[in-house]
């Protein structure tokens, strides 16, 4: 090998040393954020039992402190929860987050279904699709009953799920 | 392959291109290419600080409420991320030395001669605009080390003849720092310096090649072949660029993992050990802080200059001074048309060095300064526990959403002893100083000397401890002893609790042990959370003492104790026989918990205290804000997070 294609080979080296150094611990920092799945779902007390009735479909806010990198926030919103009491003794939660897209899902003013203003889905009361976008019906939530001294209290294990799917998968 | 490169290059002529822009086929000579490596190194460095900048741009937030703690992040919950800051800050630590030595190797060639002055004045203009990044970069955490020095990087351009009030206007965004102070900073440091510095060096970097290449073309002669002696400035001249490159930035990585900014010295009181790391941010801005500021090692010499002249001198200092410098370098190429070439260069020459060996002679010369003043040692010591302290509370909590100097405003550990000087340190003491440390201080025939406290050493107040010292002699002089100095404080100094150690403490009388247990029995209404739980039989041994039922080894009555005979207290008093109504003494119940100090503190001559012959003043909410006094009596009774 000459001296000049030894000195094209060091140049060459040197610089995919640079490329490394930078891009390595760069590409990392970049993708830091992306892993950060420290959330652990909660169970929370939405409501009262005795204050929900049986086919009437209740909206709850889900309110509790949350980190948003590095600030901290004292208790606020961070979803919203549709309960639906079937009998004395069972109730069923669905995410209000639609599954399509992420809007809010409301019910629907002259029919007994939930309905997503966005692109018009439409789902029954136990969560199936009717019509509309979205590829699977409403995001169930886990529920619970607890009895905290004389009351029975409805909690839910709140989550967040990806959007678009056909399948339910949790956001983490 | 070649094909499609011809194809491209037939197109687009990106051959040429980069030839021009990486400079090639730039002819350079070879005995002197070692020398060349610092524009070259600069360069590189500067690409590193662009990468670098940039990749910390997708976590910073440049607002009050947001940019500590950002910062914060970056440092301890992102991937890499302390290596990119540190990267950051010391590589442009870095271009600054490597700018000097570049500058010096100029003027030892006299590398700004005809036709190379525009090379030159271009180069003048990238050294300043990175000490403007430099500059500007530092205050960006708004941390109290760049905020300070910020105030008075701004208050110093507030002083330049004329333009001033309108530069500092410009600069701070309004009259008071605030969001728009760090708005404009951030789009100083990130897009106005970097833009005209990429603009210069393109432009410095065309001067260059155009001037080369018209030696050469000169030199090449009528068949336009090339001169022996010269090479192509790549690989040759890269190459050597690139291992300059490296070596200085394998320093910066050292630095950065060797040499933090501050190292707590040993153990910080209030952060958990396994929690003591390098400081790499000082804690979070305070406008109400105090901040003993000292500028970077860069404008050292400045500052050390400016303390020898006068204040009305001050600005031919921080603005004559450096104005006199530009000109100096900028109007370098002209001397030779008063002093002739040789003498020129000679003066040049001469007067660079001699005041570069001024400005380190300075800078040196201040850091000896500090090093020796013990008053600013102590100032660095606080503000790096300080800063320790904010970096763990901010790792446990999070940053609220008002942003981070509530971190700190809201700390126990941190307001406690700042109020204790304020308020109690008149007359008490804290472990023999006013709480921060630092003992306070009286004016005696003129010079300030430590002063003897007129009350209580309360550091421990209302622990088992504390008690026991307390009822073994309460006239010493960290009880009562010193109370006689006080107004009506003789009923103390001289009065019956004095009264009742003597006949009560003492050999034959009470023993060490059964002052620690009934000290252990009253320390309980304190409720310390540290407080370890006492044993039945230091209970039992305890009550006896309180309320008068010591028996000694033959069963007959001792009448050593009777506490009960002045003082109430429910846990001294099974039998629930009160104590008399004569001699009074203070009621014991909740003595020394979070309740009974704030009443007390708010009201000590009030009815379950001290109603007869009270002498310390009281403190109510003007004084003493209940937020306040919710953080002292915290700190006083050691209960704050660690």
């Amino acid at each position: 090998m000459d001296r000049r294609r030894l000195f094209q080979r060091l140049s060459g080296l040197f610089c995919a040393a640079y490329v490394a150094f930078l891009a390595i611990p760069g590409i990392k920092f970049l993708r830091a954020p992306l892993r950060d799945t420290r959330r652990t779902s909660k169970r929370r007390r939405l409501a009262k039992l005795s204050d929900l009735e049986v086919g009437v479909p209740r909206k709850v806010v889900v309110i509790d402190q949350r980190t948003d990198a590095w600030t901290r926030y004292p208790a606020g919103p961070i979803g919203a929860v549709w309960l639906l009491r079937r009998d004395d003794t069972t109730v069923e939660a669905f995410s209000a987050t639609c599954p399509h897209l992420g809007c809010a899902v409301q019910r629907a003013a002259a029919a007994d279904e939930f309905f997503c203003p966005c692109h018009e889905a439409k789902f029954s009361n136990d969560g199936t699709v009717i019509a509309g976008p979205s590829r699977r019906g409403l995001d169930t939530l886990d529920v619970a009953l607890e009895s905290v001294g004389d009351e029975t209290w409805v909690a839910v294990t709140f989550d967040k799920f990806q959007l678009g799917t056909a399948e339910k998968l949790s956001r983490g | 392959m070649a094909n499609i490169r011809d194809w491209i290059d037939d197109r687009t002529g990106y051959r040429g291109f980069l030839h021009g822009v990486l400079l090639l086929n730039f002819p350079v000579d070879r005995a002197s290419r070692w020398r060349y490596v610092w524009g070259g190194s600069l360069s590189i460095l500067f690409v590193v600080e662009l990468v670098t900048g940039t990749l910390l741009m997708t976590v910073y937030s440049p607002s009050e409420a947001a940019a500590w703690g950002s910062v914060h992040y970056i440092e301890h919950n992102v991937a890499w991320g302390h290596f990119i800051r540190g990267v950051h800050h010391y590589t442009s630590n870095m271009m600054l030395i490597v700018i000097l030595i570049h500058a010096l190797t100029l003027v030892i060639t006299a590398g700004y001669r005809r036709p190379r002055e525009f090379t030159y004045w271009t180069g003048l203009i990238l050294g300043g605009l990175v000490l403007g990044l430099a500059i500007s970069g530092n205050p960006l955490p708004w941390d109290r080390k760049g905020y300070w020095a910020y105030q008075i990087e701004t208050g110093i351009a507030g002083t330049m003849p004329g333009i001033g009030a309108q530069l500092r206007t410009m600069l701070v965004g309004g009259t008071d720092f605030g969001n728009l102070t760090l708005t404009r900073l951030y789009t100083l440091h990130v897009i106005v310096l970097p833009a005209a510095a990429v603009f210069l060096l393109v432009i410095h970097i065309a001067l260059m090649r155009r001037e080369k290449l018209l030696i050469v073309k000169k030199a090449a002669g009528p068949l336009g072949i090339a001169p022996q002696n010269m090479e192509p400035y790549w690989p040759y001249q890269t190459t050597r660029n690139m291992i300059v490159g490296a070596f200085l930035l394998a320093i910066v990585v050292l630095q950065l993992n060797f040499y933090p900014e501050w190292t707590p010295q040993g153990a910080v009181d209030s952060v958990p050990d396994e929690a003591v790391v390098a400081i790499t941010q000082t804690a979070p801005a305070d406008p109400d802080s105090t901040y003993i500021a000292r500028p970077e090692w860069y404008v050292r010499f400045l500052f050390e200059l400016r303390h020898m002249v006068d204040k009305e001198h001050e600005v031919y200092i921080t603005a004559g001074l450096p104005a006199a410098i530009v000109l100096f370098m900028v109007l370098m190429p002209f001397y030779e048309s008063i002093l002739g070439r040789k003498l020129a260069h000679w003066f040049s020459l001469t007067v660079f060095v001699a005041g570069l060996g001024g400005v380190l002679f300075l800078t040196f010369l201040g850091t000896y300064h500090d090093r020796t003043d013990d008053s600013f040692q102590l100032a660095q010591r606080k503000e790096i526990e300080q800063a320790g302290r904010a970096i763990w509370l901010a790792s446990q909590n999070g940053i609220p959403p008002e942003g981070p100097a509530g971190l700190l405003r809201n700390d126990p550990q941190t307001m406690g002893p700042q109020l204790f000087q304020t308020h109690c340190a008149h007359c008490h003491t804290w472990d023999g100083h006013d709480g921060t440390g630092t003992p306070t201080m009286e004016i005696v025939e003129g010079k300030p000397v430590p002063a003897t406290p007129s009350a209580s050493d309360l550091k421990g107040f209302g622990t088992a401890q504390w008690l026991t010292t307390f009822l073994t002699d309460p006239s010493d002089e960290k009880f009562f002893g010193n109370m006689h100095k006080i107004t009506g404080g003789d009923e103390f100094s001289e009065g019956a609790m004095v009264a009742w150690a003597e006949e009560n403490v003492g050999e034959e009388l009470l023993t060490q042990k059964q002052i620690q247990a009934v000290a252990a029995l009253i320390a309980e209404e304190a409720r310390h959370s540290d407080a370890a739980p006492i044993s039945a039989e230091v209970r039992e041994l305890g009550v006896q003492v309180f309320a008068g039922g010591l028996k000694d080894a033959d069963g007959e009555d001792l009448d050593f104790g009777n506490c009960l005979r002045c003082h109430e207290m429910g846990a001294g008093d099974p039998d629930e026989v009160g104590s008399d109504g004569e001699d009074a003494g203070l009621d014991l119940n909740g003595y020394a918990s979070e309740e009974w100090l704030k009443e007390f503190i708010r009201d000590p001559g009030g009815e379950t205290f001290y109603p007869d012959k009270n002498v310390m003043p009281g403190f109510d909410s003007t004084e003493i804000s209940d937020r306040d006094l919710n953080l002292l009596v915290k700190w006083m009774r050691n209960e704050w997070p660690r």
